[in-house]
């Protein structure tokens, strides 16, 4: 298999677990116009909390607990963290100070029940290697991918086809309209916090199985990269969070080829480059509709 | 004792306090005996209390600098841990080999400064937490260039054995001795913000944070100013830098990371744009784990609760920034002579430069 | 020779004509009105003049000099101030403040002579606080410095707004709808402060929906339907053009009298 195409297809399984981290940011950052900086903090107490799960059933049940228990941390930081301030109508750059602030709380919170050290993850999944035509490819790589893609069909299901993703869609457009016409704002703020966070736990399980470990560490670069991932695809597009995932993935595999140990500088480059030059992303509109 | 916490502060705001004369009469009282007690700090307690003394001031000095673009320019940044490395590093670079102190402390600045002034450009185009993101983006990238850039820094490892300080041929060998150093830098700092705040130049950060288009209509430069802040920011932290590489003697990327920054900003937060607010934050965050030492593993939870609480209960701070009183002087200046060329009638006091040509 | 000199200017926001080959000249001294119904551009005009809008196309000129690519800062510099529809004073700071801050591009002292607290920064400041006091004496407000800026009645806050503009030291102001949402009274007041800035020498062009007053005060008036000049001249002519009658009866129904 050629090193380009090797690249080329690492770079995308990493990359759409990227893109369920991004999607994320961007669900929440569409409802309630916040960057949500306790995302990666979410992330790894969700994939610690899935990962001790997995060691007594199995990989799926412990995806599962890992996406429950998360969504129920992002529903109580957004009760704790933003909601008092929107009470107050605080500006929003105090409420993104105020994720900071629930982000180190959860971090310290990991530490103290988890501990500091680098966890591993069992091999739950079958380590069966095949290949497709030129490609060669794991179950591992497969699940991760097939998770993903999956999801974010679903999500695309759930914002356009259910009752709850209209009343997404209606708060996204006009907050005090919806409420005027029945939607329960307050509780879809809440949901779309776990909905948000719940995707995050399911990336940091499927990178848990990527590369067999997880620790607290992995959480602040996974939700940088996941945002770099969102505002590449331009922040608040569900199709824009999905390609910028996927397009981080990729320039960070080719990227790290020529400079190996800066691999992780790829990310924060990209975002101060995009942020600068083209600021509502790839397929991002500025007014237009953003889920 | 206070009925309407909120009444109060927003007279505060105001610049009303006088009202409430015991206040005013405690926060008179409060400067000089701080002062005091500041220069007597070593004389009256533990070696390692001056220790924490020095650590305070140090991180005051972080918080004044980052004050400057957050606090009184409005701008988020959240990479003030880069320019404290930038600074450290390369004042123990030059005196590692074989510089003096003094150099390496300006060079510190120096340093900071043209790294204040690379991440001040995006906020030229950027704002909010897009600048945030940018600001911490960059903050990584100077982590990542330290750790890896092992023939000039040593990687992770650090550098080892930075000379003291030493000035005219004293060596600041001392814990005493060093802080006050410290309290020196820190004084020349505070007087510096002090006076640029209160400037034509702290007036016009001050304009853009409160609105950016109205600040333009009113002819400010606000690129030329934003870029300012962050290179006199940069410059300070580069300082504060130099004095904690010399202190501690052993620097490494791992003490400069973005949970530092996140500490600086807490404190800044914490404190409110003003001196003494800069002092306070950073006090109350560097004791508090101190003081209770079964807290000390949960620092961050503690932070992590105090920005929270802070954003909801007093986004300003706990000493925000104050309004000046102009009232007394404008009718002094009024009363006094009336200006020539302009007489008391109802019109504008400005009258259109005479044609040219 | 005018004062203010615009050249076929065009303005386009995403397909949408803003502003479509607006030619005009402000001679100095004159009062002029901008007129005409919603959207027809007059904000847009403002907006380009003071430099927060580039043109796509044409020319504006200052008292000879080109200032069509010319940042807001650098118009306020050369004297031209302007008013929002939409206020926007520095509302957290008080009224001393705000026209402190407004006398920036009069004033030089930089970074270094603060940080030495410079003899000629202390003088700079002194002064700055002379015209300060003598502006808002001039706008009635000398006795509320040191409020609020927000905190001030909404007529008081477009006195502020005023007082704030005039001390950019302009040649020429622009008032973008400044009686909006005043009384009988305070238009009346606020006549009488716009007449007294013309009798200062200075230049005033205004934007308002306030066709009586607009009337009662100006030299002249020029009027934008659909972002193109429809009408230029004394208000008694302007009042009595077809177009302009057809303009006004056809967006709103002839109540366009009063806002």
């Amino acid at each position: 298999m050629s090193l380009l195409l090797e690249q080329l297809v690492n770079g995308v399984i990493i990359g759409s677990v990227y893109s369920l981290i991004a999607l994320g940011f961007s669900l929440i950052f569409s409802i309630l116009e916040v960057i949500n900086f306790a995302h990666g903090s979410i992330l790894v107490m969700g994939t610690l909390i899935g990962l001790v799960v997995l060691q007594r059933t199995n990989f799926w049940v412990g995806l599962l607990i890992a996406a429950l228990a998360s969504g129920l941390l992002g529903a109580l930081v957004e009760k704790a963290a933003i909601y008092p301030l929107r009470l107050r109508r605080a500006p929003l750059g105090a409420q993104f100070i105020s994720t900071i602030g629930a982000g180190m709380m959860i971090d310290i919170a990991a530490l103290v029940i988890f501990g500091p050290k680098t966890r591993p993850f069992p091999p739950s999944l079958p380590a069966t290697q095949f290949a497709l035509g030129p490609v060669r490819g794991s179950v591992v790589e497969l699940a991760i991918l097939g998770v993903s893609l999956g999801l974010m069909a679903l999500l695309q299901v759930l914002v356009n086809r259910t009752r709850f993703g209209k009343a997404i869609r209606a708060t996204v457009q006009n907050p005090r309209a919806a409420a005027m016409f029945g939607v329960d704002v307050d509780t879809v703020n809440t949901l779309t916090f776990a909905l948000g966070s719940a995707l995050a736990a399911v990336a940091g399980m499927l990178m848990g199985v990527y590369y067999n470990m997880a620790d607290l560490g992995t959480g602040f670069l996974a939700g940088m990269k996941g945002f770099v991932a969102a505002v590449f695809g331009g922040i608040g597009s569900i199709p824009g969070a999905v390609l910028g995932g996927l397009a981080l993935g990729v320039a960070e595999d080719i990227g790290a080829t020529w400079l190996s140990s800066y691999r992780d500088a790829v990310a924060f480059i990209i975002l101060i480059v995009i942020l600068l030059v083209r600021p509502q992303g790839i397929l991002g509109h500025p007014e237009r509709q953003k889920v | 004792m206070r009925a309407n916490p909120t009444g109060l502060r927003r007279r505060t705001r105001a610049g009303k306090v006088s009202a409430a004369g015991y206040l005013t009469a405690l926060r008179k009282g409060v400067g000089p005996l701080a002062v005091l007690l500041a220069l007597t700090f070593p004389f009256l307690v533990s070696q390692y209390l001056v220790h924490l003394g020095v650590l305070i001031s140090i991180y005051t000095i972080l918080t004044l600098s980052l004050n400057l673009v957050s606090g009184y320019a409005g701008q988020l940044a959240l990479g003030h841990a880069a320019f404290y490395a930038l600074g450290a590093y390369a004042s123990a670079l030059l005196t590692l080999s074989g510089h003096p102190f003094w150099l390496g402390l300006l060079a510190a600045g120096v340093v900071a400064a043209l790294g204040g002034l690379v991440v001040g450009l995006p906020s030229l185009k950027s704002s909010g937490f897009y600048l945030g993101m940018i600001t911490l983006g960059f903050g990584e990238i100077v982590k990542l260039v330290l750790l890896n850039w092992d023939s000039l820094t040593r990687g992770p490892m650090g550098l080892t054995n930075i000379p003291p300080a030493k000035l005219w041929g004293y060596t600041f060998g001392s814990v005493a001795s060093f802080y006050y150093l410290a309290l020196l830098i820190l004084a020349l700092t505070a007087g510096a913000v002090h006076r640029l705040v209160n400037s034509r130049v702290g007036e016009a950060l001050v304009a853009i944070r409160e609105d950016e288009v109205a600040a333009k209509a009113m002819g400010i430069d606000t690129g030329y100013h934003k870029v300012l802040a962050f290179t006199v920011s940069g410059f300070l932290a580069g300082l504060a830098g130099s004095l904690y590489a010399h202190y501690i003697s052993f620097i490494n990327p791992a003490s400069f990371g973005s949970g530092e920054s996140f500490l600086i900003v807490s404190m800044t937060l914490l404190g409110g744009a003003s001196l003494g607010g800069s002092a306070l934050g950073a006090a109350t965050l560097l004791l508090v784990p101190e003081v209770f030492r079964a807290l000390a593993d949960y620092r961050l939870l503690f932070y992590g609760a105090v920005l929270i609480l802070l954003m909801v209960f007093r986004p300003n701070g706990l000493i925000p920034e104050r309004r000046l009183r102009y009232r007394g002087i404008l009718e002094r200046l009024r009363g006094a002579e009336p200006v020539s060329g302009r007489d008391s009638g109802a019109g504008p006091g400005y009258r259109a430069p005479a044609e040219e040509g | 020779m005018g004062l203010l000199h615009i050249d076929e200017a065009s303005v386009s926001f995403g397909g949408v004509r803003a502003l479509e080959m607006v030619s005009l000249i402000i001679e100095k001294g004159e009062i002029v009105s901008i007129i005409g119904p919603n959207g027809a551009g007059k904000t847009t005009l403002f907006n380009a003049i003071s430099g927060f809008t580039h043109l796509d196309s044409g020319k504006i000129s200052f008292d000879g000099g080109d200032i069509t690519r010319e940042p807001p800062h650098g118009v306020v510099r050369l004297g031209i101030a302007r008013t929002f529809q939409n206020l926007r004073l520095f509302s957290r700071l008080t009224v001393a403040e705000n026209v402190n801050i407004a006398q920036h591009s009069r004033t030089r002292s930089g970074v270094w002579a603060a940080l030495l607290n410079s003899r000629g920064s202390r003088s700079e400041r002194r002064a700055v606080l002379e015209l300060t006091a003598d502006l808002l004496a001039a706008v009635g407000l000398a006795g509320q410095a040191d409020t609020l800026a927000g905190d001030l009645p909404y007529g008081d806050q477009r006195r502020v707004e005023i007082a704030r503009a005039l001390a950019t030291r302009p040649r020429l102001l622009l008032l973008d709808e400044p009686a909006a949402g005043m009384n009988y009274a305070e238009v009346q007041d606020l006549l009488g402060l716009i007449q007294g800035v013309r009798g200062r020498g200075i230049t005033v062009a205004m934007v308002d929906h306030d066709l009586r007053a607009v009337m009662a005060i100006s030299d002249r008036v020029v009027v934008l339907d659909y972002g193109r000049k429809i009408a230029d001249g004394r208000p008694g002519e302007v009042r009595r053009n077809p177009a302009v009658l057809r303009a006004y009866l056809g967006e709103e129904g002839g109540a366009a009298t009063d806002a």
